[in-house]
C-alpha cells in the first residue's frame, strides 16, 4: 500500500489513536507539568564582595549580570577587605563572599559556617611591605623597630608575618598598628607609620603617591595569595541552581578578562574606585582563573596553623580542611578545574 | 555539451576532489601528529615534575646532598622542557598555564635552593631569635604549594591537548567521510548523468535504426543537444534522407524498367502470334511442296517460337509479381502444400513415385496466390530435379528458432547443386543445368525470392551436387511482431 493511500494499515490507526489520546492527555490542564507562574519572586542573592582587583572575577560576573542569568536579582554589598566581606557572609547578612584564604582560615578555627565554591585568583605579586626611605628604611632589616601598619587576620598580615620570618625580622621587635587598607594608606602618607603591609590597588597609590621616598618589599617567591569565593551552607543547599550560575558565570567573567582586559580593566576600576590605569597595571600580575586545588588546602592548612601558634584564635585540634570544600558544584561544571587528592569512595579523584 | 567534455569535467573535478582530500587529509594528520607529540611532550614533564618532586621530599627527609643535586639536573631538565614550550604556538588561555608554570618554576627554583642554604648555615636558631625550623616550615610550605601549582597548571595543559588531539583526531575522521562522501556524490551523479544520457542517446539511435532499417525513411531520430550521440543520430537523419532520395530514383526507375519490360513482352507476343501462326499455316498448306530439310527448319522455327511464347509468359508473369497489388490474408501454409503437392503429384507419370513428407506448416499473414506460387515453383523444382533418382524424397517443413519469423524449406534429394553457384540461383533466366537436362526458363526462382521478399522474408539455398538441396523461405510472424 502506498504510504500517502487513505486506506492506513490497522497499526496505524492505532498509532493515530494513541498519538489524539496522548494530545488529549497533554492538553488537559490538570496533567501539565507545574510551570512557575509569573508571579513567583526571584530568589535574591547577596554577594559580600571587597573592593579589591583580586576579586575581579567576582566583580565581573556582577557588573556583567552573568549571576542574574538563571533570573536571580543579585545584590552586590562592597566592603573595604574581603575579611569584612566574610564576617557579613558569617553573620547572615550575605549569601556569597569574596574573600581571600587567610581570613577564610581563621573562620574555620572559629567554626564558622562557610563552603568554598571556588578560588578565582592567585597572585605572587599582590601583597607587599610598602615603607618611607626618610624614616631610614632601606633593607628589610631596617624594618626591626619601625611602626608598621596592618590589618589583623588578612593575607596582608600573613605576608607580613612572613616577609618578616624569612628576612629574620622579628615581628616582637616592630610596633604593629591594625589599620583598614584606606587608614594605612593615610596613616604611611601622614607618617604616623614608617611602613604598611598592604595588597594593591594601595601598593601603586602609595608609590604614586610618594614617589621617590617610597621602598616596596616585595618577595614573590615566599607566598601565594587565593581570592575564593564562599557560601553559606543553606545557600548551597537551598538553591544549587544559583550556585552553578554563579560559578558558570565566573567563568564567562574569566572568559571576558581575557578577551578584553581594557572593558573588565574599567568595570574593575569602577567598582574598586581606583583609576583605570592603576587597575590595568595592576592585572599584569594577577592569574585569574577558577577552579579548586591541593595548594590552596595546603595553604588554608597552613594558615590554621600559623593562627592556633600565634594565639589567634583558642588551641584545638587543626580541623580537616578538605570537609569546607564544596566540590560538587565545581565538578558539575568544569570536572577539569577540580584538582584535589580525595578519596576514591567519594567519586573523585 | 559534448559528452567528452562532460566526461573530462567530471574526471578533472574528481581529480581535484582528490587532491584536495589528499592534501587536506595532510595538513589535518600534521596537525594531529604536533597535538600528539605536544601532548607525548608534556607527559614527559609531568614526569620529570614528578621524580624532582620526589627528589625534593628525598632531600628535606635525609637532608642528603646527593638528592639536592639531582633535584638540581632535574630542574635543569624541568626549564629546558619549559623553554621548549614557549616556542610553541598556544590558545590564549594555555599561554596563560605556561606563564603560571613558568612562574612556578622560578619561585621553587629560589626558594628551595634558600631552604637547603639555611639548612647549611643555621642550626638551632638565629640572632634574631626566630627558630630556623620555623623559617623552614614557611618556605617548604610555599614550596609546595608551588609544586602543586606546577603539577596542576601541566595536568590542566596536557587536559586540554589531549582534548584537542581527539578533538584533531574526530575532525580528520569526519574529514575523511565528508571528503569520500561529496566524491562519491559527485562521481555518482556524473557518472548517472552521462548514463541516463547515453542509453537514452543510444537507445533512440537504436530504435530510430530499426525502423529505417524496415524501409521507413521518413522517420527521423531525435536530435537535440549538441553531444557526440546527437550528432550521430543527425548524421543517420541524413544519411536516411539521402537514402530515401536515392530510393525514391532506384523505386521510379524500376517502375519504368518494369513498365518497359512489360511492354516490351506484351508488344513482343503479336508479332510473335503472327509468326507461329503463319508457320503453322506454312506447313499445313505447303509441307507438300518442301524437301525435307525445309520442314525441318520450318520445325525449328515453330519450336523457337513456341519458346519464346514461354519465355515472355515468364516474363509478364515475374513482372506481375513485381507490381501486382498483394492481397493479404491469413493463409494456412498446411493446408496450401498438400494442396500443390496434390496438384503436382496428379501430374507425375503413373511409373514416377515420391515419396512425400510434410512437416508442421504455420499459419501465416500474405497473399495466398503469391505464396502458393512460392510453393509450387518450389515443390515443381524439387520434383523435376528429382527425375533421375530411384526413390524420390521430398520434404516441406518448417524450423523454429529465429524469433519474429518462420522459416520455411522445400527439401529434395535429387540432382544438387555446386555451392559455389548459390548466388546465381534466385537471379532471372539463371540456371545451373541445361535446358536439354532439366527444362525451364529460370524465372520460378527469381519469382519466389521476389515474392518472399515483397512478404518482409528472405530466401536462401543450400546444396551439393547429386545430393539433394534445401531451399528456404522465412515470412513475418504477424503476432510476434
Amino acid at each position: 500500500m502506498h504510504p500517502l493511500s487513505r486506506n492506513h494499515s490497522p497499526g496505524l490507526r492505532a498509532f493515530s489513536l494513541l498519538l489524539a489520546i496522548g494530545l488529549a492527555f497533554l492538553t488537559v490542564p490538570g496533567c501539565r507539568r507545574k510551570q512557575p507562574g509569573p508571579s513567583a519572586a526571584p530568589v535574591q542573592v547577596t554577594i559580600a564582595c571587597p573592593r579589591n582587583i583580586s576579586a575581579s572575577l567576582a566583580i565581573l560576573g556582577i557588573e556583567k549580570s552573568y549571576f542574574s542569568r538563571q533570573g536571580a536579582r543579585v545584590v552586590a554589598l562592597p566592603f573595604e577587605t574581603g575579611k569584612a566581606a566574610l564576617e557579613r557572609m558569617l553573620a547572615g547578612g550575605a549569601d556569597l563572599a569574596v574573600v581571600a584564604e587567610t581570613p577564610i582560615a581563621k573562620a574555620i578555627l572559629e567554626n564558622g559556617q562557610l563552603k568554598v565554591l571556588a578560588s578565582i585568583h592567585q597572585s605572587n605579586h599582590d601583597l607587599a611591605i610598602v615603607a618611607r626611605k626618610d624614616r631610614g628604611v632601606r633593607s628589610p632589616a631596617d624594618l626591626r623597630g619601625k611602626i608598621i601598619g596592618y590589618t589583623k587576620g588578612t593575607s596582608g598580615h600573613y605576608f607580613l608575618d612572613t616577609y618578616c620570618l624569612v628576612n629574620r625580622v622579628a615581628l616582637g621587635g616592630i610596633g604593629l598598628v591594625d589599620l583598614s587598607p584606606l587608614q594605612l594608606r593615610s596613616a604611611l602618607l601622614d607618617g604616623s607609620v614608617d611602613a604598611v603591609s598592604t595588597w594593591e590597588p594601595h601598593v601603586a597609590v602609595l608609590r604614586e603617591a610618594l614617589g621617590p621616598q617610597v621602598l616596596v618589599f616585595q618577595e614573590e617567591s615566599i607566598y601565594t595569595e587565593n581570592f575564593c569565593v564562599v557560601a553559606r551552607p543553606e545557600f548551597i543547599r537551598d538553591h544549587p541552581k544559583q550556585v552553578k550560575t554563579i560559578l558558570e558565570g565566573l567563568f564567562s567573567a574569566l572568559d571576558f578578562i581575557t578577551r578584553s582586559p581594557a572593558e573588565a580593566g574599567e568595570l574593575v576600576a569602577a567598582y574598586t574606585q581606583v583609576a583605570p590605569s592603576l587597575v590595568s597595571k595592576a592585572f599584569s600580575g594577577h592569574d585569574f582563573d577558577v577552579r579548586l586545588d591541593q595548594a590552596l588546602i595546603l595553604s588554608i592548612g597552613s594558615e590554621c596553623h600559623w593562627f592556633l601558634d600565634s594565639g589567634a584564635v583558642p588551641q584545638r585540634d587543626l580541623p580537616d580542611v578538605l570537609t569546607y570544600f564544596h566540590l560538587e558544584g565545581l565538578l558539575e561544571v568544569r570536572p577539569q578545574a577540580v584538582q584535589i587528592i580525595r578519596d576514591a569512595e567519594r567519586g573523585h579523584r | 555539451m559534448k559528452i567528452r567534455s562532460s566526461l573530462r569535467i567530471t574526471s578533472t573535478l574528481a581529480l581535484l576532489m582528490m587532491v584536495g582530500s589528499v592534501v587536506s587529509t595532510a595538513l589535518a594528520y600534521r596537525w594531529l601528529r604536533q597535538a600528539t607529540e605536544l601532548e607525548l611532550f608534556l607527559i614527559d614533564l609531568q614526569g620529570d615534575i614528578f621524580e624532582r618532586s620526589q627528589l625534593r621530599d628525598e632531600y628535606l627527609l635525609t637532608g642528603r646532598q646527593p638528592s639536592f643535586q639531582r633535584w638540581e639536573e632535574k630542574s635543569a631538565e624541568i626549564g629546558r622542557h619549559l623553554k621548549s614550550l614557549s616556542e610553541v604556538e598556544l590558545s590564549p588561555a594555555n599561554a596563560i598555564l605556561l606563564a603560571r608554570m613558568n612562574q612556578k618554576f622560578k619561585t621553587t627554583m629560589e626558594l628551595f635552593p634558600r631552604i637547603v642554604a639555611l639548612r647549611a648555615s643555621l642550626s638551632g636558631g638565629d640572632p634574631a631569635g626566630t627558630p630556623t625550623s620555623r623559617i623552614e616550615q614557611r618556605l617548604v610550605h610555599q614550596v609546595l604549594v608551588d609544586a602543586y601549582l606546577l603539577s596542576d597548571s601541566t595536568k590542566l595543559l596536557l587536559f586540554d591537548v589531549r582534548n584537542h588531539t581527539i578533538d584533531s583526531r574526530n575532525k580528520l575522521l569526519l574529514l575523511l567521510v565528508l571528503s569520500t562522501l561529496i566524491m562519491g556524490l559527485v562521481v555518482t551523479s556524473s557518472a548517472a548523468y552521462v548514463n541516463v544520457l547515453l542509453s537514452r542517446r543510444v537507445s533512440a539511435l537504436k530504435d530510430g535504426t530499426t525502423i529505417l532499417s524496415q524501409g521507413a525513411f521518413d522517420h527521423r531520430i531525435p536530435a537535440s543537444g549538441d553531444d557526440e550521440l546527437a550528432d550521430l543520430a543527425r548524421e543517420v537523419n541524413r544519411m536516411a534522407e539521402e537514402l530515401k532520395q536515392s530510393y525514391g530514383r532506384l523505386e521510379a526507375a524500376n517502375k519504368e524498367l518494369e513498365a518497359f519490360s512489360y511492354s516490351v513482352s506484351h508488344d513482343l507476343r503479336a508479332p510473335l502470334r503472327h509468326l507461329t501462326g503463319f508457320v503453322e499455316l506454312l506447313d499445313r498448306l505447303d509441307s507438300r511442296g518442301m524437301d525435307e530439310k525445309a520442314r525441318h527448319y520450318l520445325h525449328v522455327i515453330s519450336g523457337s517460337a513456341k519458346k519464346m511464347g514461354c519465355l515472355i509468359d515468364d516474363l509478364l508473369s515475374f513482372s506481375r509479381m513485381s507490381r501486382g497489388e498483394m492481397m493479404k490474408q491469413s493463409v494456412d501454409l498446411q493446408q496450401l502444400a498438400h494442396e500443390v503437392i496434390k496438384d503436382i503429384a496428379k501430374g507425375l507419370p503413373p511409373q514416377r513415385t515420391v515419396r512425400w513428407r510434410i512437416g508442421e506448416l504455420p499459419v501465416v499473414t500474405g497473399d495466398h496466390a503469391m505464396l502458393r506460387l512460392v510453393l509450387v515453383n518450389l515443390v515443381a523444382n524439387a520434383v523435376k530435379y528429382s527425375n533421375n533418382v530411384e526413390a524420390p524424397v521430398i520434404e516441406v517443413n518448417s524450423l523454429s528458432g529465429e524469433k519474429g519469423c518462420f522459416t520455411l524449406y522445400v527439401k529434395d534429394n535429387g540432382a544438387g547443386f555446386d555451392m559455389k553457384y548459390v548466388d546465381k540461383l534466385f537471379g532471372l533466366f539463371q540456371r545451373l543445368h541445361s535446358s536439354e537436362e532439366y527444362e525451364g526458363t529460370g524465372v520460378g526462382l527469381a519469382n519466389v525470392r521476389r515474392i518472399i521478399g515483397r512478404h518482409g522474408g528472405k530466401t536462401w539455398a543450400e546444396g551439393e551436387l547429386n545430393r539433394g538441396a534445401t531451399f528456404y523461405f522465412t515470412l513475418p510472424n504477424e503476432k510476434e511482431t
